[in-house]
């Protein structure tokens, strides 16, 4: 089994060490964060999307799912990716992209960041590369769905998941 | 003043009285010059760890404001616009517009500053 904490790490890294989703974010890598249940509900997830500015991306571990689904496969950690989309206005300043195009973005970028015990050759996007040592690479298989934040805004949450390889 | 002018009076007297500081709002185009309004801050959904008006600022700011105040002559604040309060930037997410000239603006903060 392994710490989704130090998983959640490496795929934070690995989404802000893709320059094209930095650019979407204002170049600014501090504005991808991952959300750790530290504080219970003085800092709860609901709160940090919250206090999530725009644009942002949340990423948060949402599921350890159990099962036999392979002959090396018997953990699944999946993880929540939340996205608030930056505004279009000022007709300055860089671009805005739509969080689905923002998700394309992360899924179909070069991975820099990775656990340095995995061969990384630079140019495997997220769905073709391991993060860590005994992590598959994520399931082919992704979601987005659109959901709202409290005042009304659009907020869209991608879903990935990372098969363990065997049981530790 | 007579009674009657008292009322009228009201909305304006109450902003004047209990706007601690100023909202200014952007041309969501970026053509027009920036217009600076009373308001008054209203509770949002939520509460959140910081004062409005200070820095970095709550990321949810509601303001009450005048939308039918003179000084919007080229646009009025809608809903993807810009607006700065207390030196933060946050776009417009919402205008709820009541029947008497109040709006309350539903703002967001901004990760980067209004023009970047």
């Amino acid at each position: 089994m392994l710490d989704p904490d130090i998983i959640l790490d490496f795929l934070v890294g690995a989404f802000q060490s893709m320059p094209q989703v930095l650019l979407a974010l204002g170049n600014d890598p501090t504005q991808i964060i991952g959300h750790k249940y530290l504080y219970g509900k003085e800092h709860s997830l609901a709160k940090t999307l919250f206090e999530s500015s725009s644009p942002s991306v949340v990423v948060a571990f949402a599921n350890l799912i159990g099962g036999n689904f392979s002959g090396m496969t018997v953990n699944k950690y999946q993880f929540e990716v939340y996205i608030k989309p930056k505004n279009a206005a000022p007709t300055t300043g860089s671009p805005a992209y739509s969080p689905p195009h923002l998700w394309y973005l992360m899924m179909t970028s070069p991975v820099i960041v990775v656990d340095p015990l995995v061969t990384n050759p630079g140019t495997l996007d997220i769905r073709h590369i391991r993060l860590m040592a005994n992590l598959l690479p994520p399931d082919l298989v992704t979601n987005l769905r659109h959901q709202q934040d409290p005042t009304g805004a659009d907020l869209f949450c991608g879903q990935i998941q990372f098969p363990e390889q065997g049981d530790n | 003043m007579s009674f009657f002018d008292t009322v009228s009076a009201v909305d304006a007297t109450i902003l004047a009285t209990f706007t601690e500081k100023q909202v200014t709002i952007h041309d969501p185009q970026g053509l027009a010059l920036d217009v600076t309004v009373d308001c008054i801050v209203k509770n949002p959904v939520f509460e959140e760890d910081y004062v409005p008006g200070s820095s970095p600022g709550p990321t949810n700011l509601w303001l009450f404001i005048r939308i039918d105040n003179p000084l919007f002559t080229q646009y009025v604040p809608a809903m993807g616009g810009g607006a700065t309060y207390g030196g933060v930037d946050y776009n417009i997410s919402r205008v709820d517009v009541d029947r008497e000239g109040g709006a309350t603006l539903v703002l967001l903060k901004r990760s980067q500053p209004w023009g970047q």
